[in-house]
């Protein structure tokens, strides 16, 4: 396992409506043991709302990444990336597509509309523990990130 | 994906070159002339036929292209999600020590029950959807708001205690399949149904338009509604814009509309605002304009 280099808790957001994805995604971040604190929400409207800090979100921390699911309630995952990377305020921040489609269309379309990287989830369940660690081995230690002083 | 164009333009001035070509080789005068003529014509009538058949062919077929890759994406994608629960449900059941009662086990448990029980009822969706992309159409003509008060009294029964005023009466006739008609009409109305459960006393109506090569049927449902930019997602086979808590159901209903629709050479679309209602269009060929 990678040495964290991370000097402070990371910040991780995750937009995901299946609840078992949700539950297996967090169970794959505690067991690659990258200290993280985790937020969960469960549409699209949800996550514009936690990034742009409204309503119930008011005190919601900036994250250092966003893992995004595609098909979404509501807003769809596709739509929250167009506009996660055209608000000066977000674009910086990295998105992970953490998604079950390999459609070519789906991969093509999020890198045009400039994610991070495209992750396909994957069935079963030791390779997606493997996945997890691989992305958090990547993003929250070999990566170095932003620092959002907001 | 589209299909390669391969047909030459069309040329208006053959019939009349064929018929100075005709003249012109035979000499021919009189009766033998027109009867050769009339004859020219019924040919150039049935190549029209024919071509007409074609473009009819081929519309279907880029329908039934459409149909077969949403279909590839939805076992791809969409069959993949319980199957990872299950998986990853059972393997972390699996790890924990034997013997004791352990309400963590029995949390697992449930979902790879529920999450099985998904499975399947999206694989009946999809045979559904599949069954109905090969079924045979058998065309009649319909009494539509015959079929329609049939149907929103089946879906009032099913829900006695709902207060739903629903307006509708001269709805055009439509040319199509009988059974198919009362299917795409009973998922439009349960949809109706369906999203304005949160009003004390909800209003449903139904309304036809007549245009020149299409008759257009209109449902208008005063319920949760969706936001605009969401319309085109609605018609996919397990899209869904609310989550589970909120609406139950697999995101198959308006894939079957949408069907049904395409099989008659209609369109479907929809109109929304959330908070206020939804529109659903279908239209379908008139008998007297096709």
């Amino acid at each position: 396992m990678l040495e964290s280099k991370q000097a402070k808790l990371v910040t991780i957001l995750l937009v995901e409506d299946n609840p078992a994805d949700a539950e297996l995604t967090q169970e794959g971040l505690k067991r690659a043991k990258v200290l993280n604190r985790l937020h969960l929400v469960e549409d699209g409207e949800e996550a514009m709302a936690f990034l742009h800090r409204e309503g119930r979100y008011a005190d919601a921390p900036r994250p250092d990444l966003v893992f995004l699911d595609l098909n979404l309630p509501k807003i769809d995952g596709r739509e929250v990336l167009s506009m996660v990377k055209a608000d000066p305020e977000l674009e910086h921040i990295p998105i992970v597509v953490l998604t079950s489609s390999d459609a070519d269309v789906d991969v093509m379309r999020a890198y045009k509309a400039k994610a991070n990287c495209y992750v396909k989830k994957p069935v079963l369940f030791q390779e997606f523990l493997a996945t997890i660690k691989v992305i958090d081995d990547f993003w929250l230690s070999v990566v170095k990130l932003p620092h959002d002083p907001a | 994906m589209s299909v390669p164009d391969r047909e030459r333009p069309a040329d208006p001035d053959a019939t009349s070159r064929l018929r100075a070509l005709v003249e012109d080789a035979t000499g021919l005068s009189g009766p033998a002339k027109a009867r050769i003529f009339d004859a020219l014509a019924a040919v150039g009538a049935e190549f029209a036929r024919v071509r007409s058949g074609l473009d009819a062919s081929k519309a279907e077929l880029v329908a039934a292209t459409d149909a077969h890759e949403a279909f590839a994406y939805s076992v791809s994608h969409d069959l993949r999600a319980p199957l990872r629960a299950i998986d990853g449900f059972a393997r972390m059941l699996a790890e924990m020590p034997r013997g004791e009662p352990n309400a963590e086990a029995d949390r697992f448990l449930a979902v790879i029950c529920q999450s099985a029980k998904t499975m399947n009822d999206q694989l009946d969706g999809l045979l559904t959807l599949s069954r109905l992309e090969r079924q045979d159409l058998r065309y009649t003509t319909i009494d539509m708001t015959d079929l329609a008060h049939t149907v929103v009294d089946e879906v009032r029964r099913r829900e006695p205690a709902r207060c739903v005023t629903v307006s509708l009466a001269g709805l055009e006739p439509a040319f199509g399949d009988l059974a198919m008609m009362r299917r795409l009409l009973g998922e439009l109305v349960a949809n109706a149904w369906k999203f304005t459960r949160s009003r004390p006393a909800a209003t449903v109506e139904i309304v036809s338009h007549e245009r020149a090569t299409e008759n257009v049927y209109v449902v208008c449902d005063d319920g949760v509604g969706f936001a605009p930019g969401a319309a085109d997602r609605l018609f996919t086979a397990f899209r869904r814009l609310h989550a589970p808590a909120e609406f139950e159901g697999l995101g198959v209903g308006l894939a079957v509309v949408r069907t049904i629709v395409t099989r008659h050479r209609g369109r479907v679309w929809a109109e929304g605002e959330a908070g206020t209602g939804a529109k659903f269009y279908f239209s379908l060929p008139r008998l007297d304009g096709a």
